[in-house]
């Protein structure tokens, strides 16, 4: 569905990605580890088109997004949620989600979307006349997956959703996740918090100062030595570092 | 002072304060879309003027609201303009920003001897458009100053449902508040931005026949009326929306009463020593001192 090859990137004279290439298929969980500063975020941003690559190519449904602003991509359903969430904080909960339906241009295309992201996020509905900058930073991650419903994604890429939130917060975010899958959306996942991401991923690529190391099932990079050494905490023994996966499926506290 | 003269001067103040509101909105909008400070935005309300009086001139018993109309259309077509020829070409090959804010200081004075070249140097009275006086329990007010503030008003409130009402409204301020999420979204930017400085340049020209009503068209009248906006919208907090319809109305009061009660020979002075003080004393204006307070 979504195939990056060779994607060279940069800011002026700082190249991040030094060749990316990288293969999401129709209704998988992708997921992209990695340590702060590899180019995670860099990558999601030259296939939004928020980034010019300066070479290789990105190809959504074997059409190349070459040369696209990031509205025209977005309006391909390849939509992307940015990390640090940047939701409007001037405009209400609801106006923040109009203008991710800014595609929806019949009133009852409009109403039905924000029925189902109300649905989605009940608390999002109790806040809809609330100032989105005031919302917690849980909440503001709920708005910012409600809005980028109202763009009608068939993939998502979503950066860093976890960061910051509370252990509770971050329950939710996996829940929303799963939810996204079941209805069929197809997600390219980037997390530091790779426990987690695995968990919830089919596969997952690894990058280092912005090249794929390593690539496979999730279930086997969880598994991997070296994997585990560099992003899962050396050993996993101790509490904090198993937040991830195995918490997530029990209770919430 | 009797009640009488208060109540004129007030109405008064109102009245200019809409002109300087619909300008400094404009100024706001603007520098929050695009980081630009649009000194020519004077100059789009001096064309709005002219344009309105040159229609009146072709039908001299044109509707006030739509003369307003005309001038609406022609700043909105003269600011767009100058965001789709000039100011997007310049952003697209990374001229720094305080470049293109030389550019619209050009852009004024061109605009400026342009004017002079199709409608002379002489101020220019527009008829009147009202007759008679509007009396309200025995206090006569001019109907021209009751019009102007209440257009000014309506266009306020009309602007205000079309920014969080509307599609291309929300968009727009989508894209003054984080432009990459914007996009991200499906909002198309430079479309967008265009039309900020569509609407910004409308509201000048609303205000240009306005101002053109209550005094005359000329050719140098958006210089200092346009500084003027300025102050008024620093003083309601730069990039703010309701800053700036405060800030311009309390601007217009406190010029009209400094001209009643100290000098109207002053009454520029007065206005940029506001200024000085409020960048002084209050340099995020009135939205940053309604920010701390709440």
């Amino acid at each position: 569905m979504l195939s990056v090859k060779g994607l060279v990137a940069g800011y002026g004279d700082v190249t991040c990605l030094r060749g990316v290439s990288l293969e999401v298929g129709a209704g998988e969980v992708v997921t992209l580890i990695g340590a702060n500063g590899a180019g995670k975020s860099t990558t999601l941003r030259a296939i939004s088109g928020l980034l010019r690559a300066r070479e290789g190519g990105i190809w959504f449904d074997g059409q190349s997004l070459a040369g696209m602003t990031p509205d025209r991509i977005a309006a391909q359903g390849l939509v992307h949620v940015p990390e640090g969430r940047r939701i409007f904080p001037e405009l209400t909960v609801e106006e923040n989600l109009r203008v991710g339906g800014h595609a929806r241009r019949r009133a009852t295309e409009m109403r039905d979307g924000l029925e189902a992201a109300y649905h989605r996020f009940p608390r999002l509905k109790d806040r809809h006349r609330q100032r989105a900058g005031t919302l917690s930073g849980g909440e503001q991650q709920m708005l910012a997956f409600g809005r980028a419903m109202m763009a009608r994604p068939r993939l998502l890429m979503l950066d860093e959703p976890t960061l910051g939130l509370a252990p509770l917060m971050v329950v939710e975010v996996a829940r929303a996740v799963r939810a996204f899958r079941a209805e069929g959306i197809t997600i390219l996942l980037v997390e530091q918090n790779a426990n987690l991401a695995l968990g919830l991923a089919d596969r997952g690529y690894v990058m280092e100062t912005g090249r794929i190391v390593a690539q496979g099932a999730a279930a086997s990079l969880l598994r991997d030595p070296d994997v585990r050494a560099s992003y899962l905490g050396a050993g996993a023994r101790s509490e904090p570092q198993h937040v991830g996966a195995s918490t997530l499926e029990g209770n919430p506290p | 002072m009797n009640m009488t003269a208060l109540l004129e001067v007030t109405v008064g103040g109102v009245a200019v304060g809409c002109v300087y509101s619909l300008l400094a909105l404009g100024y706001s909008m603007i520098i929050r879309a695009s980081g630009i400070i649009h000194f020519a935005q004077g100059e789009v309300m001096m064309l709005g003027s002219m344009c309105g009086l040159s229609a009146l001139w072709v039908a001299p018993s044109l509707h006030p609201a739509l003369v307003l109309l005309v001038g609406m259309l022609a700043g909105g077509a003269l600011a767009g303009a100058m965001e789709l020829l000039v100011y997007r070409t310049l952003r697209r090959r990374g001229v720094p920003l305080v470049s293109i804010i030389t550019a619209t200081v050009g852009f004024s004075i061109f605009l400026m001897n342009a004017a002079r070249l199709g409608w002379g140097s002489e101020p220019l009275r527009y008829p009147d458009m009202f007759r008679g006086a509007v009396e309200v329990s025995g206090i006569r007010i001019s109907p021209q100053l009751l019009w102007v503030a209440a257009s000014g008003f309506v266009i306020m409130v009309a602007l205000q449902i079309f920014l969080s009402k509307t599609r291309p409204g929300l968009a727009m301020q989508a894209v003054a508040q984080d432009p990459d999420a914007a996009q991200l979204m499906g909002v198309n930017l430079s479309r967008s931005m265009a039309a900020t400085f569509a609407v910004a340049g409308a509201m000048a020209g609303a205000a240009g026949v306005m101002l053109g009503s209550l005094f005359f068209s000329f050719f140098e009248m958006g210089f200092i009326t346009g500084l003027k906006a300025f102050v008024a919208a620093t003083l309601g907090g730069l990039g703010s929306i309701g800053g700036a319809m405060l800030g311009g109305i309390l601007f217009g009061l406190i010029e009209t009463f400094g001209a009643v009660f100290i000098s109207s020979a002053y009454k520029d002075a007065i206005g940029m020593m506001l200024l000085i003080a409020i960048l002084l004393v209050l340099p995020q204006g009135l939205a940053g001192l309604w920010r701390r307070l709440r």
